[in-house]
């Protein structure tokens, strides 16, 4: 199967020996359930895990000082108040920092994938509850709680598996949906909060002087330039959901090119939405870009292509 | 449920009816499929309600606010600073707003600024919080919260016009008391 074959941009086809979905219900339900290879939610699963770990130890790993400051400065968000969630002591900030750890690298073995799953999710969610609730809350995390809680749900999925599957399928497209709704919904709170104005204003300027970089800090001499990056940012993200209507092939390059923007975010702002860039892999056929991984590293090492791995490994779909 | 051997079981998820295969493909029944619709649903209506009349105490349904509000290209980059004094150390000087260093970050700490006004003697529990995470270093025996105001002129900033205006001060000896708005 082609890389860039095409999927049907409506719905999906009919699997072997099915009637062909008919009218909008039946359309969305076949899109929402395609039939997707298990390997790759093995895949995304393992880079969901593997992000866990870098993420509390490294990339988001200061929410557990808050353990050490006053309680005062506590401000228990809704989910807390319903849940009574105390503020947080350092053992208690530590306890789901490692829990955290050592859950997501049990998790990443593949076993148990709703216990293990589902307990990472618990740790990290608090984790992060303990970082967002002392007045500031990230607003690029929220996402990735969808792929937290809802990939265990397709239950065992292996690197090498060779299924398809309805549950791996609604799954992936769960995780797409959740990461694409953050570009519009930040779209529909920039003219929330921002006004339609927001794209006149000077808000990526303010941005570039708290944290700009030497790859942005002379664009502040063009003010201009800053405007239209904001016009096209928000053109982008109200634009955003028409991802799910392309074809295969532009729809992996609009995903290549929000990869692009956040590169670029990085560069100039020092800022990135970790955690998304990993959701926006659930649009990438990863299982298959493992094999041409192991594939060419085995012709690298001057070896025959491993017999062992049918080819392709997964029966010809319609995801590309 | 599948198994390392590659067999495919009949049942996924509990369905209400036996989930049928074909060439390998696991199928959802009618419960499967219905409640994985209605947790969209639900997530569809609580992100969205987030996102129109939500606020960041609403996380993880709060709006996705980043870079959302207007600036004005003629107004003031306003950022709190942090200075401290210590024993050796009498003179004040800048520390950086950290979770590493007072169990806060900046953003925290100006959204807390009616806190601090109403109760300046909180700038003492900076000091407590610096002693417990940095244990190594002098204990703090002044806390003082400065606004810097970097003004924009058509969207670009006037460096050389910067200021401070001290907000409040705590220390050790003479208490706390709030200096500026």
């Amino acid at each position: 199967m082609s890389a860039t074959t095409d999927h049907d941009p409506a719905g999906s086809s009919p699997a072997p020996g099915r009637a062909a979905p008919t009218g909008l219900p039946g359309r969305l339900s076949a899109w929402l359930f395609w039939e997707a290879p298990l390997a790759r939610v093995a895949w995304l699963r393992l880079a969901v895990y593997a992000f866990v770990v870098l993420d509390v130890l490294w990339l988001h790993s200061t929410g557990r000082h808050h353990g050490a400051a006053d309680p005062l400065w506590y401000q228990p968000l809704v989910v807390g108040e319903v849940l009574g969630v105390p503020a947080a002591t350092v053992l208690l900030a530590e306890v789901t920092r490692w829990g955290s750890v050592l859950l997501a690298l049990a998790a990443m073995t593949g076993r148990a994938p709703r216990l293990l799953g589902w307990a990472t999710a618990l740790c990290w969610i608090w984790f992060q509850y303990i970082a967002f609730s002392y007045g500031k809350v990230d607003h690029d995390r929220a996402d990735f709680l969808v792929a937290l809680l809802i990939l265990p749900t397709v239950g065992l999925a292996h690197l090498r598996d060779g299924r398809r599957s309805e549950a791996a399928g609604f799954a992936l497209r769960a995780v797409q949906l959740m990461a694409i709704a953050t570009y519009f919904l930040a779209a529909v709170a920039k003219v929330r909060f921002g006004g339609w104005e927001w794209v006149s204003s000077a808000t990526i300027a303010r941005a570039v002087v708290r944290r700009g970089t030497w790859v942005s800090e002379w664009m502040l001499d063009y003010p201009a330039l800053l405007q239209a990056f904001q016009w096209g940012l928000f053109t982008a993200e109200l634009a955003s959901p028409v991802v799910f209507v392309l074809a295969l092939r532009w729809q992996r390059r609009v995903v290549g090119a929000w990869y692009l923007f956040h590169l670029a975010t990085y560069a100039a702002i020092t800022i990135a939405f970790w955690p998304h860039l990993v959701m926006m892999l659930a649009f990438l056929p990863l299982e298959r870009a493992a094999q041409l991984a192991r594939r060419r590293w085995r012709r690298l090492r001057g070896q025959e292509p491993d017999a062992a791995v049918p080819e392709p490994l997964v029966a010809p779909g319609r995801d590309g | 449920m599948a198994t390392t051997s590659g067999r495919v079981d009949e049942r996924v998820d509990g369905a209400a009816r036996p989930s049928t295969t074909s060439r390998g493909v696991l199928r959802l029944g009618a419960l499967g499929r219905a409640w994985r619709t209605a947790v969209v649903v639900v997530l569809a209506v609580g992100f969205g309600a987030g996102s129109l009349v939500g606020d960041d105490h609403w996380w993880p349904l709060s709006p996705w606010r980043m870079f959302s509000t207007s600036s004005s290209p003629s107004g003031a980059v306003r950022v709190f600073v942090l200075e401290v004094t210590t024993p050796t150390e009498p003179a004040w000087r800048e520390v950086p707003i950290n979770l590493g260093v007072v169990g806060l970050n900046r953003a925290e700490l100006e959204g807390r600024w009616p806190l601090v006004q109403e109760q300046p003697e909180v700038l003492a529990t900076l000091a407590d919080a610096h002693a417990r995470l940095q244990p190594e270093q002098e204990r703090w025996d002044g806390v003082r919260l400065v606004r810097r105001s970097t003004p924009l002129v058509g969207g670009s900033p006037d460096r050389e016009a910067t200021s401070d205006q001290p907000l409040a001060v705590w220390t050790a000896r003479d208490g706390a008391q709030v200096l500026g708005s």
